[in-house]
Parts: C-alpha cells; structure tokens; sequence
C-alpha cells in the first residue's frame, strides 16, 4: 500500500491534555485542547507544547487562582515536554507501547522524566496516548496553606494527542 | 427596654452582615466564566494585525491581548471539527505563524457551515502563541 507519509513527521495544533487533582476536599479537572505537538517519525523525537492559559477549569475562580497564583502564567506562559521514545524501532501499523524519556518544564522549572505511553499509528494518522503523575513541588509550585487540602500534591496527567501527517 | 432592643437591633446587623459575606464569597466561588458571546470584545483586529503585533513582540502581545476577548475579521484558511468542536485556522501570506481558533460546542452546527475562502468575523479569548496565535472560547459573530 502506497504510504503517502513514510517516514514523515507529524503535527497537530489541538492535542488533548487534562490533569486531575484528587483530594478529600473536592477534586478538579482541567483540560487543554490546543496542545501542539510534532512527532518525528525518522528518529522518534516528540515535541509537546502548551500554553498555561488554554487549560480550562470548571470554576471561573479556580481557573484565576492557577493562572494568578500557582502557575503565574504571566511569567510562565507555557509548559514543554521535548524527548523521544527509548530505543527507537520504526512503529507497525496498530498499537506500539513505548518508553518515552525527556524534559519537563513546567513554571520555569525542567525534570526529566521517564514514562509508557501507547502510540496507535494508522493509515493517516498516530495517536499518542498516556498518563503519569507530577508533583506539584518538583516545579516549584507554591500552594498556600489555606488550600492545601484542596489540591493534591501529585496531580495526574492525561495525554490523548492525534497527530496528522505534516511536510 | 433600650438595651434589649439594642441588642437585638446588633445582633440582626451582624447576622446579616455574614450573611452577606457568605454571599459574596459563595458567588465569588460559583462565579461563571465569562460569556464571550454577551461581552463586548476588547479589540477588533484582522488577522495581519494580530499576527503582525506577535511576530514583533511576542512578550509585549501577551501583556495587551492574553485574556482579552477579540473580535477577527477575516478569510478562512482552513476549517475542521473533531469530537464535535470545531477549529477555523486564519492565515496571512509570507507568515508562518496564524491564528488557530478553538470554538465553543455551541458553535458546532454554525462551523459545519464554513467552508475556505468564508470570510467570518469570530470572537473569542487570547491564550497566547505556540505555533499560531491560539484563541479559545470562540464563537461566530453573526
């Protein structure tokens, strides 16, 4: 079958992103769906992209206090993932579980982290799927005392980013 | 007897005092997101102003429209829907960067509509720039 894309790279501009923090006090959500994202395809580099202010809460004021106070947006605008999948093979057609390994910044802060993650590739597009916990502290994130019941000191993190072929 | 009725007159005050600031503090807490649809924008631009403003400064572009409710007026480069939400994409010649608009899924049926070439004039919310200048929140102004 002729592949139009082989071996290309791929892109999206509307990725999925959520994060879930759990705790005895209430539980929040948010959710970003102008993630960007470009996969190299040749070498297995992934590139994530987002901006602090695109992520959606369910409470107008919670969404202000993350900006304003946790996040500071205004001074860290976005949040990056760059890496590549570990030990890279060329993918098959279908669902590959990979190891994905590269830095995280988030409020001006880099970790590296390590974490699995499903790549379905088909025909026309590759979804890259996965979840995996942060810890607040790692980047630097101060949460007052008055609320530290209401948030969770690791949040999980859900990626769900359908990426289309790009030249 | 004054007293008595001083302090009822006292005690009535404080009570609805904090009634009060329940109340403010309870609306404060459930107060809603801004309905970009009833809100009149904070600028209306076209797509090359937009861009140009980012293309020169991004950081300065960030301070006067992250936030802020834009009107766009322009040609559609490229319209599409997935998971019943929609996303109109503007561009300009010799740029790169565009501006990708995410729409409320009110807008579902009006995006379906669109077709490239359309001009529109959209409003929505500045979230800042990746690759294009990402809008979210949008809706389309009849």
């Amino acid at each position: 079958m002729y592949q139009a894309n082989a071996q290309g790279k791929y892109l999206t501009k509307t990725g999925y992103v959520s994060f879930y923090s759990h705790s005895i006090v209430e539980d929040i959500k948010a959710e970003n769906t102008q993630v960007l994202c470009v996969f190299d395809e040749e070498t297995g580099k992934i590139t994530i992209k987002m901006l602090m202010r695109s992520f959606q809460f369910e409470k107008a004021l919670m969404q202000e206090h993350f900006n304003e106070n946790y996040i500071e947006s205004e001074k860290y605008p976005k949040a990056s993932f760059v890496g590549k999948i570990v030990n890279y093979t060329p993918l098959k057609e279908g669902a590959n579980t990979v190891m994905i390994k590269g830095k995280l910044k988030i409020h001006g802060q880099e970790k590296e982290i390590q974490e699995e993650a499903t790549i379905i590739k088909s025909d026309d597009e590759i979804n890259l799927s996965g979840n995996f916990m942060v810890n607040v502290a790692d980047f630097d994130i101060k949460i007052p005392s008055v609320v530290k019941k209401n948030i969770a000191e690791k949040i999980k993190v859900n990626v769900n980013i359908i990426l289309k072929p790009y030249e | 007897m004054k007293n008595k009725k001083t302090k009822i007159i006292l005690g009535l005050a404080i009570l609805i005092g904090i009634i009060a600031i329940v109340g403010v503090g309870l609306s404060q807490y459930n107060k809603s997101h801004v309905n970009v649809k009833n809100t009149k924008a904070d600028y209306i631009l076209s797509p090359a102003k937009l861009i140009s403003d980012y293309s020169s400064d991004e950081i300065n572009a960030d301070k006067n429209y992250v936030n802020k409710i834009i009107k766009i007026k322009g040609k559609i480069s490229f319209v599409s829907t997935s998971n019943g939400k929609g996303t109109v994409t503007f561009n300009i010649p010799n740029s790169e960067t565009g501006i990708t608009c995410s729409f409320q899924s009110s807008e579902s049926v009006k995006i379906g509509k669109l077709r490239t070439n359309h001009q529109v004039i959209i409003k929505g919310i500045c979230a800042g720039m990746l690759l294009d200048i990402m809008m979210k929140e949008c809706v389309i102004v009849e």
